[in-house]
């Protein structure tokens, strides 16, 4: 059986050789040729150089404060205050199963290195108007985030994000990790949950 | 959350109260919540989970730029704290005025290690240090109760 399975491949699939498999980048996937060969971590160790520097560079930029550097302050802000957890979404690379599409990682990006939003570009232009209270759309979306909103608003970010944990907290329930209740209590407290619990 | 923790007389009173606005209604609760002590014993405790988001407000009083080394989650975490213990304080005040125990007080105190425990999430997708360690913990569980689980399949040969 193995030798029909074997005639029925073509032979050049059949005499395959390294560079053909890795489309003639053996450096690929961190193979080598040659077996005394640690290029590989003095690379990784002279990246490490070049980005601890950057971040060095960049960072004396930011504490001198200087205008000419940076053109807004949520660029500053944001590099004080992003953390690991914020940089998660850079793992979900768009891909065709639609995990994490295009357009919405383009904005997630641009939003953690505190660049004007791409989708608010054409209406930021101080003619249009968004919210209750109408207030001016501006290039960062911090408006359009803090608008007062008919049929959900930055509410809307709380549900999600509450459910979000809760789902966590239930999927580890099940491995008996601990009971969760959810209080009905928001966005408007009912009196009958505080009974309840 | 007062239930069982807060003397009954008390606690009919403020059950009964026409004010919605007094009651201390947080967002999640959660029993038998395993805390690992100092001294590596495991405990379960009943905690109390207060969700909250945050946006950058035109004037950047939260989100200064020009004092970084105070982070805004973290002034958000210690404002949820202290509006949590100010309602219980309230509480006290309204319901058990003469009581120096202060049962409604205690009573939050005793969720947790010590009160309310504040998950943040921000502008930028940065979360407050409580949070960080709730998903550390939630994962360390569900890895290993996911390895103990592969164990147990392979021992009984369960598919």
């Amino acid at each position: 059986m193995c030798n029909e399975f074997h005639a029925m491949i073509p032979d050049h699939e059949n005499n395959l050789s390294s560079s053909d498999a890795l489309h003639n980048d053996s450096s690929f996937a961190g193979f080598t040729l040659n077996e005394k060969d640690k290029a590989g971590i003095n690379i990784q160790r002279l990246s490490k150089d070049l980005e601890d520097a950057t971040k060095e560079h960049i960072d004396r930029i930011y504490t001198q404060n200087e205008e000419g550097h940076f053109n807004y302050n949520m660029e500053r802000l944001s590099w004080y205050n992003t953390d690991e957890i914020s940089m998660q979404c850079l793992r979900a690379l768009p891909n065709r199963d639609g995990m994490f599409k295009n357009d919405i990682f383009i904005e997630a990006v641009r939003r953690i290195l505190g660049l004007p939003s791409h989708i608010l570009q054409p209406f930021a232009d101080e003619h249009h108007f968004i919210g209750r209270n109408a207030t001016v759309v501006d290039v960062h979306g911090i408006m359009v985030k803090n608008a007062m909103l008919i049929n959900g608003d930055y509410h809307r970010m709380h549900a999600s994000i509450q459910s979000l944990i809760i789902d966590m907290l239930k999927k580890t329930q099940d491995m008996g990790y601990s009971r969760t209740a959810k209080h009905v209590s928001w966005p408007c407290p009912s009196r009958d949950s505080q009974t309840i619990l | 959350m007062f239930h069982g923790l807060v003397p009954a007389e008390i606690l009919k009173q403020y059950c009964d109260q026409h004010s919605i606005k007094e009651f201390i209604i947080p967002n999640i609760m959660t029993y038998d919540h395993p805390h690992r002590e100092r001294s590596g014993r495991v405990i379960l405790q009943r905690r109390i989970f207060e969700v909250k988001t945050m946006r950058v407000d035109s004037r950047m009083n939260k989100y200064n730029p020009r004092n970084p080394c105070r982070r805004a989650v973290e002034k958000r975490v210690a404002e949820i704290e202290a509006h949590y213990t100010k309602q219980a304080k309230k509480l006290d005040a309204t319901f058990a005025a003469g009581n120096n125990s202060n049962p409604f007080l205690s009573a939050y105190k005793s969720y947790g290690m010590n009160g309310i425990d504040s998950l943040v999430v921000d502008h930028f997708g940065e979360v407050n240090k409580g949070f960080k360690q709730l998903i550390c913990s939630v994962a360390k569980v569900a890895a290993e109760c996911g390895f103990r689980l592969s164990n147990l399949k392979q021992t009984f040969n369960l598919s």
